[in-house]
């Protein structure tokens, strides 16, 4: 059975979300941006709280400041947000990181009860 | 009370599970006073000293006493009861001089506590604190000199003339301990064959071959075969052992011929047991499944059944033929209520955090420490071209040093109380659920006064950004990330079994979340091949 060339692929299971333009299996839907070649959307990245609380204290420390560039200085940056753009970490993801952060303390305790409770009564009956 | 004694892996310590319930891989029947015991409150009702006894290391005997009591003592008590209780128990245990002593913590060579026959008398102190029916003991006496084991052992037996059932399983006693029981459970075991046949599924278990009084052990025991007559002057506890190494006679052979005998016949018909008013009567056999791989394996091995059966031992009145004792589990436990567990857990897990050394001191030390070396090499950035780099790295650095302190702060701590969870999570002292929580929140305290310390003194030294209100805000995000990994450890504490898999597990984990921070690649440069990371 063949697909007619112009019908679009279908999303066929709600696994599968069309990103750049093919369909990608999507375990987390929180994507910074679209990889063109993502195959596999599972990533470390993703539970990185190193790259949440990175995120969040560098806005905090360089959104809305000046760098100061003297007269024929050659400067690379001359404000924050300019830093902020070279770690390509734009202002506006600072509710999403404190979220996730907050979420992840969450998320990981509450498995964690349950990795303990799991734990309790497989041992009991060694 | 009963002494089960054995050869060494004869199963001594898997029948004694076996019969507290604590495991339940096995089949057979476990009957107190004639009937099937409930689970549950059999569990509650029958108090196990362990070979190995657990402790939360940083209480005082006092406070582990204090806390035992308040969560498994009648909840209509008062508080002033309660302590009055701890009080004389400490005092009737000998342990009054010590009580306010820590208690230690032997995995952890920091601490010094206190002293071995201490320790076992504290975890008898913490069972007998409920009072409970039936009473367990597994090697109470092994690692103690002869006087602190007569010691444990006239305890047992003061325990026992109250109108408990005692058992114990005992090694090597000298032969005052064993006059001290008054009956004798033996355990024997056929050792492997010479010529390396793998013996059935029946002869690779234990098996009961004595049940009765002591006295007439020697007795029984002759009349089977001169080799086995006790010689006069031995130690019996010692000739029981040595005589059974190396007779010629198969465990099975034994059992049977003891079934057959006069002694089991009266056992079974025993009207009223001398000690106590409970009687256990255990259908489970020793240890079927203990050496043989193929057996442990399968849980409930089926052919594990006939010999357990076979190895039934009665050590009480059967219904039938005998006086009703009522029901073991007639005195109901009832758990504190949720939230005087709760306040009473934080209370304790309070207690025993703020005195851990590597909690308190060593985390202050450090904090302070770090936060001084850190402020002075990034000592009042300057804010130029130069600055961006030094302020991003002070950034990461405060990031990571907060955050790796509390990960390997849980990985050292949390799993070490495990097995004292799961103990007291068996004996029914509390809720899962409270216990987690409680801990949570007492641990809490500590995550928010030294990520707040060391922010005070690193972010003012290197300037960051003069202004109180990014300050506050900084902290707060630092606060947020220490507290993620925080759970994180707890995670990975949950899932390794002791704290060195878990110190292990941690790098493994934490290394991958550590290079996508984005601090050392911008992500969107990370090479194709490794993204599924």
């Amino acid at each position: 059975m063949s697909t007619p060339a112009h019908v679009p692929a279908p999303v066929t299971a709600s696994v599968n979300i069309v990103i750049s333009g093919r369909p990608t299996p999507v375990l987390l839907l929180i994507r910074s941006r679209p990889h063109p070649y993502s195959f596999y959307t599972f990533r470390s990245e993703y539970f990185s709280f190193f790259k949440y609380g990175f995120s969040a204290l560098s806005i905090v420390i360089w959104d809305g400041v000046d760098i100061p560039c003297e007269a024929g200085e050659k400067c690379l940056f001359e404000s924050g947000a300019e830093v902020l753009d070279y770690l390509n970490l734009p202002p506006s993801n600072l509710v999403r990181d404190l979220a996730v952060l907050a979420g992840m303390v969450i998320g990981f305790r509450v498995f964690a009860y349950f990795f303990l409770i799991l734990g309790m009564r497989t041992k009991a009956n060694e | 009370m009963v002494a089960v004694m054995g050869s060494s892996g004869a199963g001594k310590t898997t029948f004694l599970n076996v019969l507290a319930r604590r495991n339940t891989n096995m089949e057979g029947n476990i009957l107190a006073n004639g009937r099937p015991v409930d689970p549950e409150t059999y569990m509650q009702n029958s108090a196990y000293v362990m070979q190995e006894d657990l402790f939360l290391g940083n209480l005082t005997c006092y406070e582990h006493l204090f806390f035992t009591g308040m969560l498994r003592l009648d909840q209509s008590m008062t508080e002033e009861q309660v302590i009055a209780q701890v009080e004389s128990l400490l005092k009737a245990m000998g342990l009054w001089d010590v009580r306010n002593n820590v208690i230690g913590n032997v995995g952890r060579g920091l601490q010094r506590g206190i002293s071995g026959g201490e320790r076992k008398r504290l975890a008898f102190a913490s069972e007998i604190i409920t009072d409970p029916p039936v009473f367990f003991a597994d090697e109470p006496t092994s690692g103690l000199d002869s006087a602190k084991a007569l010691n444990i052992v006239m305890m047992m037996k003061q325990v026992a003339s109250l109108g408990r059932t005692v058992l114990a399983t005992i090694h090597q006693p000298s032969s005052q301990i064993y006059n001290e029981f008054g009956y004798l459970c033996l355990i024997h075991k056929d050792p492997p064959a010479e010529d390396g046949t793998r013996p059935t599924e029946e002869e690779a278990g234990g098996h009961i071959v004595y049940y009765g009084p002591r006295e007439e052990a020697i007795e029984y025991f002759a009349g089977i075969d001169d080799s086995l007559a006790c010689p006069n002057h031995f130690n019996p506890a010692d000739w029981w052992l040595l005589a059974l190494e190396h007779t010629l006679f198969k465990a099975k052979d034994l059992a049977d011929r003891f079934r057959a005998s006069e002694v089991y016949r009266r056992m079974q018909a025993r009207p009223i047991p001398t000690y106590g008013q409970v009687a256990l009567s255990a259908g489970a056999g020793a240890a079927n499944a203990d050496t043989d791989a193929s057996s442990t394996s399968g849980n409930k091995a089926p052919a594990a059944a006939p010999a357990l059966s076979s190895g039934k031992v009665s050590k009480g009145p059967m219904v039938e033929d005998a006086m009703d004792l009522g029901p073991l589990d007639a005195r109901e436990h009832i758990q504190a209520p949720w939230c005087k567990q709760c306040c009473l857990l934080q209370r304790r897990s309070f207690a025993a955090s703020s005195r851990d050394p590597l909690l308190t001191y060593a985390r202050l030390g450090q904090t302070l420490v770090i936060a001084l070396i850190a402020g002075l090499i990034f000592l009042r950035l300057s804010n130029n071209q130069q600055g961006v780099q030094d302020r991003n790295g002070a950034v990461f650095f405060i990031l990571i040093n907060q955050s790796m302190s509390s990960v390997f702060g849980v990985l050292q701590s949390f799993p070490l109380e495990k097995p004292v969870l799961r103990r007291e999570l068996e004996s029914g002292s509390y809720r899962s659920d409270t216990w987690y929580l409680s801990r949570s929140v007492s641990e809490v305290s500590f995550q928010f006064i030294f990520p707040i310390l060391f922010c005070s003194i690193a972010y003012w030294m290197m300037g960051l950004r003069d202004d109180f209100g990014t300050f506050l805000a900084f902290t707060g995000i630092v606060l947020l990330a220490a507290n993620t990994a925080f759970s994180l450890g707890y995670m990975i504490s949950a899932l390794a079994p002791s704290v060195e898999i878990a110190l292990a597990l941690g790098p493994v984990t934490i290394l991958p979340l550590f290079l996508f921070s984005g601090f050392f690649i911008n992500t969107a440069s990370i090479p194709v091949y490794f993204i599924w990371l």
